[in-house]
């Protein structure tokens, strides 16, 4: 039967090892005497929170606060970048459109796409090219234009166009056996 | 902070939750002054690590403001950062079990977890508030109030608290002891169910 003494000097971690040892083989086998430890274990700790945490609980404050003002942070930023991100294709797209409609009573539009002569050269393009020179610089006109294309068509940029579609032929087979697979 | 609310109190703390919600979060030091106490008593009254303690409240109110929409404006917010902590105890507590090799820890724990699976602990806890009304019992300058003092506002041990009071640790030990079993008979008798 363990003493009172021995319960709180154990709870103190005041015995020797050989003794501690010998006060939990107690425990162990005496339901009683470990609820007794439980339950004294929870006053020692609910005192010492009580009378004794003020300077903790501050600490703790102080923990909390920077915790939560960190994440406000953090979700402010996020909110920012998401912002941004969903502007952009607007933003992106309505400089386009200016550009279109700009280009439609511009005289100096070039013939084959919509970005002038201007918009051309400040891209470090040159507009006054012959033989092969000339059509590389066309295709590439016609690559810009076809990406500004992209760009407007749903609000999205995209700088590539979407890969053509394998004629049916090649593909039609492939369908039916993977619907065939899985009506089966 | 009392555990039974008042209306106007569950109004406040709706109140300082929506205010928080809608970006002023600095109310929510206003609602960790409101609960944080008792709520960092009870956690003390589950667990027995300080350092444990204080990883509970503070896990607890940061999940708290993480959720804040999920709180349910008419009920009480203490009861549902017990709640949150309740389930951050049991698994810290599981974590503790699992990697924490100290055998003396480890074996408090353990008689602890048993408790918490036999379902004992959180159904009849000792309520906070009733232990603050029975500390306030004490007689004012008594000898047991100055054990108390010594040992959990000072934070000494038995044998640091002798020789202030001019007795021996053993002395000391079986004093606060006995101090402590009277409280927790006066808490006792003080009892109510607590929700966890």
């Amino acid at each position: 039967m363990l003493t009172h003494e021995q319960v709180i000097a154990y709870l103190e971690e005041a015995l020797p090892p050989e003794e501690a040892a010998g006060v939990e083989a107690e425990f162990i086998a005496d339901a009683a005497a470990a609820a007794q430890l439980t339950e004294l274990a929870q006053y020692d700790s609910a005192l010492r929170t009580l009378l004794g945490g003020a300077a903790e609980r501050a600490r703790l404050e102080q923990s909390v606060l920077a915790a939560i003002r960190e994440q406000s942070l953090h979700e402010h930023e996020a909110d920012v970048s998401r912002q941004t991100i969903t502007q952009m294709p607007d933003h992106h797209s309505s400089n386009l459109g200016a550009h279109e409609e700009n280009n439609m009573n511009n005289p100096n539009k070039s013939p084959d796409n919509n970005l002038t002569k201007d918009q051309l050269a400040a891209q470090g393009i040159p507009t006054d090219l012959s033989g092969a020179d000339r059509r590389q610089s066309e295709r590439y006109r016609e690559d810009l234009a076809e990406e500004a294309k992209w760009g407007q068509s749903d609000g999205k940029k995209e700088t590539s166009p979407k890969p053509t579609p394998a004629p049916e032929a090649e593909t039609q087979g492939e369908d039916n056996d993977y619907y065939n697979g899985l009506s089966q | 902070m009392p555990a039974t609310l008042s209306i106007e109190e569950l109004h406040d703390d709706d109140a300082l939750v929506g205010a928080v919600c809608t970006g002023d979060i600095q109310k929510y030091r206003s609602l960790f002054e409101r609960h944080a106490e008792q709520l960092q008593v009870w956690v003390a009254f589950q667990v027995w690590v300080p350092h444990l303690v204080s990883e509970i409240v503070h896990e607890t109110f940061v999940w708290a403001y993480r959720h804040l929409d999920e709180f349910q404006s008419g009920t009480s917010f203490q009861a549902w950062l017990r709640a949150i902590a309740w389930n951050l105890i049991r698994a810290e507590l599981q974590r503790f079990a699992r990697e924490h090799k100290h055998r003396k820890d480890y074996f408090k724990h353990r008689l602890w977890l048993d408790r918490i699976a036999a379902g004992e602990e959180c159904a009849d806890g000792p309520r906070v508030e009733a232990l603050r009304e029975c500390l306030n019992r004490l007689q004012k300058d008594s000898r047991e109030q100055k054990l108390i003092h010594l040992r959990y506002h000072e934070g000494l041990t038995s044998k640091q608290i002798a020789p202030l009071v001019s007795q021996s640790p053993v002395w000391v030990r079986v004093t606060l002891h006995r101090i402590i079993h009277q409280l927790r008979a006066c808490v006792a008798g003080r009892k109510t169910v607590v929700r966890c």
